[in-house]
């Protein structure tokens, strides 16, 4: 390709260059849009983190309510936990919602 | 990274990135939520108090990688949606070098420009689009010579 074709191309993306208007954002408008998802994030991890570990907790102390069972007095807790552990379930589902961030 | 740290970054980068993704997505509406997305990913990095000149071509990574992205999903417009967005040419010569623009592919679009308007080397290109050096030597090639074709048969008379 001649030197001449490769400034015409130069030229031709130097004129686009100089005619593009700049709309664009400002930095105070980007920085508090980025604010707002980076706290967002942060909150949302930490209370995601927090429900994750009720799981496992009440899962824990169904199993040693299970082996140290001591007939009818129990099921009264067993179903609460159980309940306790749904809950956990449906929190845990509603704050870890996937949503592009 | 504080406001004002970010206030210094974004005046240094963001009109150069800003022409970058408008003329290589061919929208305004697209292009303000691209260059909002790359500061986010920026700011969520670790990476977000890098100096200056590692982080121009850092974020000019992430708008390519968005860029592609979207012609990945196959939102890559037409050259008639384009004129119906009104993406904003003048009524001078620039009408005929932003057909010519937006009747390359893509890639082709993102090479020339990362050439000839932001002057970078093949190495940065390369760093940038995550191509090779000499994949970029041989469409850089192909790309003018796409344009050199644009050009022509559009009879610009700047040619």
């Amino acid at each position: 390709m001649s030197e001449k074709a490769k400034q015409q191309i130069c030229r031709a993306l130097q004129q686009l260059h100089a005619a593009t208007e700049l709309n664009l954002p400002t930095a105070e408008e980007v920085w508090s849009r980025s604010e707002f998802r980076l706290a967002y994030r942060r909150r949302r991890r930490n209370s995601a983190s927090d429900a994750a570990m009720l799981l496992p907790a009440f899962y824990g102390l169904a199993v040693v309510l299970w082996t140290a069972w001591s007939g009818w007095s129990s099921i009264g807790l067993l179903a609460m936990v159980a309940f306790a552990a749904v809950a956990a379930c449906v929190f845990v589902r509603n704050i870890s919602r996937s949503f592009r961030s | 990274m504080d406001e004002q740290a970010f206030r210094a970054l974004y005046d240094a980068t963001a009109k150069p990135l800003w022409r970058y993704i408008v003329r290589v997505c061919g929208r305004q509406d697209v292009a303000e939520d691209l260059l909002q997305e790359c500061y986010f990913r920026l700011l969520r990095t670790e990476r977000a108090y890098m100096p200056l000149e590692d982080a121009r071509p850092y974020l000019f990574r992430i708008a390519s990688n968005l860029l592609h992205n979207r012609w990945r999903r196959g939102e890559e417009l037409s050259l008639e949606d384009t004129a119906e967005l009104g993406l904003e040419v003048h009524p001078d010569k620039s009408v005929d070098a932003a057909r010519m623009l937006q009747g390359l592919k893509p890639r082709a679009r993102e090479l020339l420009w990362l050439a000839y308007v932001e002057e970078m080397t093949h190495r940065e290109i390369a760093a940038v689009t995550g191509l090779n050096v000499m994949s970029i030597r041989i469409l850089l090639l192909r790309a003018r010579r796409e344009a050199k074709a644009l050009l022509e048969s559009k009879g610009g008379n700047h040619v």
